[in-house]
């Protein structure tokens, strides 16, 4: 029998009270997203193996560029699209050792919450397809789809609407319709089918497809893998061979639920995804971009996903707020505001693209962009029901409105602080160990703790084992540095002691900087009473970047009314000097 | 005048990026006064720099940097942890104190410091406790380094040094400084540098303070790591290194400059304008130390009776010793010989040395250890009268110049082999002998190589292990580092990475730094004195083993004797076959206690069957003679009687090949080419090897005869010849041999002939005596293996690892020899190999050395409790064995239960079963799994195989090349039992299991591939050119298939001939790519 017919039996044998469990699979998310953040993909940059690093942590207003400028060499690759994996780079590889396969690796940061926050975004598209829907980084969105298919013409009609739908969204899919989360979950990713059209499987059906998947789909260690391939097993199906109880005796307790699924049973719930009220959709990139003819891609892929968001929910929007975020030095330098902010009310609720586009780019078209933009973010403050529609069990099973428990202490104290002097200038200061001044002192902005806005799914132990269910092996790892020496030992003290002001760009002095020359700081004059060298920095970086040569002076100034000591370089090369410390 | 006084070369380990040579060669450069190389806790890289120093005629002072431990008096030493724990977090400079010898007497107080230092601590841990043991002043100056005294403040700040030295209220600072000015005010002074890395001035502040308060001499110092600028990125991967670090994540690890650079004068003036009498300090401290290396007055012990002296003990054991070995009566050339050797020994006082070496003789003689010389002691007659050595004198033509000469005033090398298994209890009996203060082993200097340096620097650079082994696959020995760049893109990597530019040109500079230093593999140095008093002595890694920090370069430099206590694997193979022959009343009678002195002197003398047997190159195992290039010489050459095995054990070496003397030879024998003497006063030398040199002797022996050389001159001429492509002085010889032979009536064009086959000599020749001695281990295997076959296999086996051939290829042979071989079995193997069955058709039961990772305890166990009772399935197996899971498992898989628990598959299940015991209370049995309760997959061949071939490395009954036979008849590949039937020229394809890869110096770059398939091997020859096509295949792949023209050369219609046949091969296939990842077991030798 071929693949297709077998499909075609597959739907013909579902019955009517089964349970039924569609599994999204979007391998590629993480590359697709970061693809999407160069808003430059030239045909060379296109023809560049791409890998992803997710970074935790990140703050709110950490822009994409800051981001990147944060990804050091030994931090670890958390996906890379289908051209790296050809050249063999990996995820859980090192960026130094990916580049050593390919040397022209482009490697893009996002934060790791980007990637739970598209699924979310993809999940709320398809809420109208499924009365639970729920997601699980880094990869997969289930679908309830029992309650709801028949009313929206079947099963096959329902999965190709999904997979229609995220496609059009831009994403790769994998889908597959099983009898509970973690069987769809593994015919999603390893059946054949699955990768192009959906691949449905009844009940009936479940235990021979699971049968012919291989060992390795399921979250088996090497150990275990190696001892079930000596035994001449290969599949989910050879496993059923062997007695269950004396399995489970040399598998662990984990084997039980292996077998279960090799027998093609699961029974484990989902957990609903519940949408945040207000809508948002943004997109950030590297390179400031100057002119509306760029933003006009941006702005209809986020036109796109905000009404397929909008009509998964039946929603439209009613007030619609358009930011521009401008790139800030450029801002700053001209003197204009960070962010230009436009507000819509909509005198009827929109909710199709195109609509929702043309109505912006009008706007925009009259507004003088003030500087070149590096993100754009568009929000629906407030969605009005559309047309009330029977099928709105899943956002009511989820639930809205979950106000925030009340938080004292540092909590309301920072956001006092955000609110008075903005949250970019609320943070904790680090210790670097760099033989830069510029760089032994960083400043992380503090990261407000995520509002738990919605019902966190059910937390299992951490164990080192497998834990319940947790059946990927992660294609997204943490980007802890590969070497954790750095972390054994603290940095070596501060050679250059009293620096209590770093300027936050060198000042240039005019030279000669010698004993009662006089120098010019913010247009008062200084004369240099003391001079006192400190040290050298010499070929310190060892990559990249231009190589450093700096003699570091301390130098002791008088002023009209006050003394100042402060720290001077000078390039021995070029003979530049600056002033880049001031010691209170 | 300015002398820098505190470098370290690389020899400080991982801290200084220059080479001791390199150091002084600079510091000659640069006009200093004296270069003071001053190693971390040793001496170790001093003897290089004296030796370069003399040669430039450059001032140098040998010093020690010590690292102070600075424990209480009575407190315990660091234990390990804490030293470990101070290794890891070690960010400052431990306080140390650099040690200069003012003369001899210094020097031996500095040897003891740094015994001292090093004698309580772990191996790379060394500290010199200063308030327990003081510091010895009489002959010593000393340097407090500036950073010494800010590492002092640091321990004083830091708490955990605080609780474990017990100090209260005065600092280690203080303290040092109180004990420095009390006993050695006039020899302490302080060592000021300027790095410009931000310390200046608190080093500055801190030295003004002690002068201030002491009144120490300042003295100003570049305190280089490195000689040139061009190493101080080499100096930082190195701290990488060092630190176990990344240079990623070294931040401040890193030096911060590269001032710590070797200065001239004038740039330390500039650097210290401000105190330019801190510059002319170091002057005084030059004048002051006067100790050379040179002073060093080294004797060797000899243990005599009251009023006995050396020579005499020599001359009586010699005699007795004659009297031994000729029963006959001592022949008067050989009373002459033994007179002559006695009066050269006594005119150059190296009695004493003949009298030890005898004694280490002595004491394994007396535990029934194999032994016997090698080399060119074998020239000499006394040592064969001694026991030393094994070749007769009488039977050969022995120079005794070869061997030692009164013209040179250097020790004689005396190398001793003994059973490679037994060996330790020589080493015990020395130590026992000598006591640790007089016996030490002489260090091996292990430097980074290609592969290593590679790894160490893509380590630094953060590739992950994976990439590093891609990345040093690339290289193979000792090629440089540059060939990895042709490799990169065949092993997936990318050129153009910037980072892996720079480990390629890191790689390339680390290559040939040390590494660390080992022990020597038998060199030991004996000392009438203390050795202390002449070289510091350390603890080695290797329990109970002392060391003396130089090498055997250094020994030679320094003029120290040396006894090579050497293993070799064939003498502990020929004890153990001769052991199960006499068990099995095969050899001797099994009444009388084996003895396996006799069992090898009763060997009976040329046994035609034996030469039959070499004739037909049927040598795999044989000692010496089983080498590819041995092996095709054998249907050639045709060995008939002794003699003969002591010319092919010379013939196919570098000297004779590139000197063009084997066809010639070969020849001459075969009855091609009229035997002819180029005089007739060269006839007596060359009528053994029908008129063509082959030995050194020989060569020394034209000279002496033909040029009028004398035995020392000529023994000069050989020492030349060793090294005339490193010195050239071998030219200087040319002249005097043509004038001389001319002089003789000698034909020049014999003279130039010669000339050009003594520089063939240069790339290796063998002395004669050596060759003799090892011919006679040839003899004993090869009689082993033809008569007793089973008996030589498994002693072969149980003397593992050894020798030219894998265990695979040892056992195929044996079955190919009619060798019946038994699996491994829990019922019936013991750890060795055993021999079952009737004493006279035996058979070879394999054992459980052959299974990889399998604890020899646990083995011993079992056996044990097998001897009690025979298991009675695997449950009792295992209730009465214990073993470890992965154990039985790996047993299982290796098919070693089969009798307990039929089915490999049935006993890996049946392995992981989880025992049924209590907390309290041991396992209980339960029944076993049977097969027929768990339906597994059958075990089908390949997998049969694979699980062989993980586990044990062999398969008895099957071959992996039978699972590709047809397929591989399809492309029309050959068998190697079909290889006599081809055609020479005729173009051909083989493929096998690579068994061996071998590229000899002498080849020009031939690389000789064995492959073997299921019915025979095959012998390749590669060419470079297509080395270069196919490198990365050559060298990873365990399945290969080769194409290429077949070379053969038939030796006609004579008895017991057989023809030699070579694929040259053209062009290679990968066949294990297909086939699953399959370990390799190819010995390979470059």
């Amino acid at each position: 029998m071929s693949a297709h017919q077998n499909q075609l039996a597959f739907r013909l044998d579902s019955l009517p009270d089964e349970r039924r469990v569609a599994c999204v699979v979007l391998p590629e998310l993480a590359s697709e997203l970061a693809r999407w953040a160069t808003t430059k993909p030239t045909e060379r940059a296109k023809a560049r193996p791409l890998g992803v690093v997710l970074m935790d942590g990140v703050e709110r207003h950490m822009t994409l560029a800051e981001l990147n400028r944060a990804v050091e060499p030994n931090f670890r690759l958390s996906a890379v699209d289908a051209f790296a994996r050809r050249l063999g780079i990996t995820a859980g590889q090192t960026i130094v050792e990916a580049r050593c396969l390919h040397a022209g690796l482009e490697v893009i940061a996002l934060p790791r919450s980007k990637i739970a926050e598209t699924l979310g975004k993809i999940a709320e598209s398809l809420l109208d397809r499924a009365s639970i829907v729920a997601i699980e980084a880094p990869d997969t969105i289930w679908l309830e789809i029992g309650p709801v298919m028949r009313a929206l013409g079947g099963e096959a009609a329902v999965a190709n609407e999904i997979i229609e739908r995220v496609r059009c969204l831009g994403h790769a899919v994998r889908l597959a319709v099983a009898t509970g989360p973690r069987l769809a979950q593994l015919f999603a990713r390893w059946a054949a089918l699955g990768a192009k059209a959906g691949l449905l499987v009844p009940q009936a059906r479940s235990l021979a497809v699971a049968s012919t998947l291989p060992l390795t789909a399921l979250p088996l260690s090497r150990n275990q893998l190696g001892w079930l391939g000596q035994l001449g097993l290969v599949s989910l199906g050879d496993l059923l061979q062997l007695p269950e109880g004396e399995l489970v005796d040399r598998l662990g307790r984990d084997a039980g639920r292996f077998i279960a699924l090799a027998r093609g049973e699961d029974n484990e719930p989902l957990f609903p995804l519940q949408p945040e009220r207000i809508l948002r959709e943004g997109l950030e990139w590297e390179e400031p971009v100057e002119g509306l003819e760029r933003l006009r891609f941006v702005l209809r892929r986020l036109t796109t996903n905000l009404e397929s968001r909008l009509a998964a929910r039946g929603e439209a929007a009613e007030r619609l707020g358009v930011t521009l975020h401008h790139d800030n030095a450029i801002a700053r330098h001209r003197g204009t505001p960070n962010v230009t902010q436009l507000q819509f009310e909509l005198a009827r609720p929109l909710w199709y693209a195109e609509d929702l586009e043309r109505i912006i780019v009008t706007r925009c078209e009259r507004t003088e962009l003030l500087a070149p933009i590096i993100a754009l973010e568009l929000k629906v403050i407030a969605p009005t029901p559309k047309v009330p529609k029977q099928l709105e069990l899943g956002r009511l099973v989820a639930g809205y409105g979950s106000s925030a428990p009340a938080e004292e202490g540092l909590p309301m104290l920072l956001a006092e602080l955000d609110v008075d002097i903005g949250s970019e200038r609320i943070g904790l200061l680090r210790l670097g160990d760099s033989h830069r001044p510029e760089s032994k002192s960083l400043f992380s902005p503090c990261r407000p703790k995520e509002s738990p806005t919605r019902p966190q799914p059910r937390k299992t132990k951490p164990r080192q084992t497998q834990s319940a269910m947790a059946m990927p092996p992660s294609d997204y790892p943490t980007q802890a540095p590969a070497n954790s020496n750095a972390q054994k030992s603290p940095p070596c003290p501060q050679t250059i002691e009293g620096i209590t002001r770093l300027l936050e760009r060198p000042i240039v002095i005019e030279p000669p900087i010698r004993v009662g020359a006089t120098i010019f700081l913010d247009h008062q004059a200084y004369v240099i009473e003391r001079l006192r060298f400190e040290e050298r920095l010499a070929g310190i970086e060892w990559w990249g970047k231009e190589p450093i040569c700096r003699d570091y002076w301390r130098v002791f100034l008088q002023g009209p009314s006050a003394g100042l000591e402060g720290l001077i370089y000078v390039e021995p090369n070029g003979g530049r000097c600056f002033l880049q410390a001031l010691v209170d | 005048m300015f002398a820098e006084l505190l470098a370290w070369s690389n020899f400080s380990f991982l801290r200084g990026a220059s080479h001791p040579e390199e150091m002084v060669e600079r510091a000659h450069k640069l006009g200093l006064l004296a270069l003071g190389i001053c190693e971390r806790e040793g001496i170790y890289g001093s003897v290089r720099a004296w030796v370069r120093a003399k040669e430039l005629d450059q001032r140098l002072l040998v010093g020690a940097e010590l690292s102070l431990d600075l424990a209480e008096p009575n407190a315990p030493g660091l234990t390990p942890a804490e030293a470990r724990r101070r290794s890891l977090t070690e960010q400052q400079p431990a306080p140390t104190l650099a040690l200069y010898p003012e003369h001899l007497t210094g020097y031996r107080d500095l040897c003891r410091a740094i015994t001292l230092a090093h004698a309580e601590h772990d191996k790379g841990q060394a500290g010199y406790r200063l308030y327990r043991d003081g510091l010895p002043t009489s002959g010593l100056l000393i340097i407090v380094p500036a950073d010494s005294l800010l590492a002092l403040d640091a321990i004083d700040a830091s708490s955990v040094a605080a609780s474990t030295s017990g100090l209260r209220g005065e600092s280690h600072r203080e303290r040092v400084l109180d004990y420095l000015a009390n006993v050695a005010a006039e020899q302490t002074y302080l060592a000021i540098f300027r790095h410009f890395d931000g310390l200046d001035a608190a080093r500055l502040a801190a030295v003004e303070l002690a002068h201030l308060h002491y009144g120490f001499p300042v003295i100003a110092t570049a305190r280089p790591r490195f000689h040139d600028i061009s190493r101080r990125r080499l100096a930082d991967v190195i701290a990488c290194i060092r630190r176990g670090d990344r240079l990623d994540s070294a931040g401040t690890h890193l030096h911060k400059n590269a001032e710590a650079l070797l200065l001239s004068e004038t740039q330390i003036r500039e650097r210290f304008a401000d105190h330019p009498d801190w510059v002319d300090g170091t002057e005084a401290i030059v004048e002051r130390c006067r100790f050379d290396l040179g002073q060093i007055n080294y004797r060797f012990p000899c243990t005599l009776l009251p009023g006995e002296t050396a020579d005499e003990k020599l001359d009586h054991l010699v005699w007795q010793g004659a009297a031994r070995r000729y029963s006959n009566g001592v022949s008067p050339s050989v009373k002459a010989q033994l007179e002559h050797e006695l009066a050269v020994i006594r005119q150059m006082g190296m009695a004493s040395y003949f009298l030890s070496t005898w004694e280490v003789v002595e004491m394994a003689r007396a535990r029934r250890i194999l032994c016997q010389g090698r080399g060119s002691a074998a020239n000499s007659a006394v040592c064969y009268v001694l026991g030393i050595t094994a070749v007769d004198p009488s039977r050969s033509r022995m120079l005794f110049e070869r061997f030692m000469s009164p013209e040179r005033q250097e020790p004689p090398d005396i190398d001793v082999d003994f059973e490679h298994e037994r060996r330790e209890e020589v080493i015990s009996d020395i130590y026992r002998a000598y006591g640790r203060e007089r016996a030490a082993m002489v260090s091996e200097v292990i430097r980074y190589r290609s592969r290593s340096a590679l790894r160490e620097v893509a380590k630094v650079f953060g590739l992950s292990p994976e990439q590093i082994e891609r990345l040093t696959s690339t290289v193979s020995g000792w090629a440089p580092v540059d060939h990895a760049v042709l490799g990169l893109k065949e092993v997936g990597l990318d050129a153009d990475d910037e980072r892996l530019q720079q480990i390629l040109e890191l790689a390339k500079e680390l290559q040939g730094f040390p590494r660390h230093l080992s022990i020597h593999v038998g060199g030991f140095v004996l000392s009438a004195e203390p050795l202390e008093q002449v070289a510091p002595i350390e603890p080695a890694r290797m329990p109970g083993r002392t060391v003396i920090p130089f090498d055997k370069d250094d020994i030679d430099a320094l003029g120290f004797f040396k006894v090579d206590v050497l293993g070799l694997g064939m003498l502990t193979a020929i004890r153990k076959a001769l052991e199960l022959l006499h068990r099995d009343g095969r050899h001797g009678d099994p009444r009388v206690a084996f003895d396996p002195l006799e069992a090898l002197a009763a060997i009976p003398a040329e046994d035609p069957a034996v030469y039959r047997s070499i004739c037909r190159a049927d040598t795999v195992g044989v000692f010496q003679i089983e080498s590819r290039a041995q092996m095709a010489m054998l249907p050639r050459l045709r060995p008939r009687r002794f003699y003969d095995l002591v010319i092919e054990v010379a013939i196919v070496r570098p000297g004779p090949i590139h000197g063009g003397m084997v066809h010639p030879y070969l020849r001459r024998r075969n009855g091609e080419e009229p035997v002819s003497y180029a005089h007739p006063s060269l006839e007596q030398i060359l009528v053994r090897t029908l008129g063509v040199p082959l030995f050194q002797e020989q060569v020394m022996q034209i000279a002496i005869t033909g040029a009028g050389y004398s035995g020392g001159e000529a023994d000069q001429l050989r020492r030349d010849m060793a090294a005339w492509k490193k010195n050239g002085r071998l030219l200087r010889h040319r002249e005097r041999l043509l004038a001389g032979f001319a002089r003789n009536g000698i034909d020049l064009k014999f003279g130039e002939a010669l000339f050009a086959q003594i520089k063939g000599f240069g790339e290796y020749g063998f002395p004669e005596s050596h060759a003799a001695s090892f011919a006679l281990l040839v003899y004993a295997s090869a009689w082993q293996k033809v008569h007793h076959p089973a008996h030589f296999a498994a002693a072969l086996l149980n003397a593992q690892p050894m020798g030219f051939y894998s265990p695979h290829s040892i056992i195929r042979d044996a079955q190919a020899h009619g060798v019946e071989v038994h699996d491994i079995d829990v019922s019936f193997s013991t750890w060795d190999h055993t021999l079952e069955g009737p004493t006279t058709a035996r058979k070879l039961r394999l054992g459980f050395r052959l299974i990889a990772n399998l604890s020899k305890r646990m083995v011993e166990y079992l056996v044990t409790e097998r001897t009690k009772h025979r298991f009675s399935d695997l449950e009792d197996f295992r209730l009465r064995v214990c073993p470890a899971r992965d154990e039985l498992e790996i047993l299982a898989a290796a098919g070693a239960l089969e009798s307990l628990e039929p089915g490999r598959r049935n006993a890996l299940w049946a392995a992981r079963q989880p025992e049924r015991g209590t907390l309290f209370a041991r396992p209980t049995r339960i029944p076993t799994q049977t097969a027929a309760r768990v339906a597994l997959p059958a075990v089908s061949r390949g997998a049969h195989l694979r699980f062989d071939y993980d586990t044990k490395g062999l398969c008895l009954t099957d071959h992996p090349m039978l699972h590709l036979r047809a397929w591989l008849k399809t492309r029309r590949v050959v068998t190697a039992n079909a290889l006599p039937r081809c055609q020479r020229g005729e173009r051909i394809a083989v493929a096998g299991l690579v068994l061996c890869r071998q590229q000899p110096m002498t080849a020009s770059g031939i690389l000789f591939v064995t492959l073997e398939d299921e019915t025979g091997v095959i012998n390749l020859i590669v060419r470079e050119e297509v080395q270069a096509r196919y490198g990365l295949m050559l060298r990873q792949a365990s399945l290969l298939c080769a194409r290429g023209r077949l070379e053969r050369t038939d030796p006609g219609n004579l008895p017991d001939s057989v023809p030699v046949i070579h694929l040259l091969a053209e062009e290679f296939e990968r066949l294990d790519r297909s086939n699953g990842k399959l370990r390799s077991f190819s010995r390979d030798f470059h």
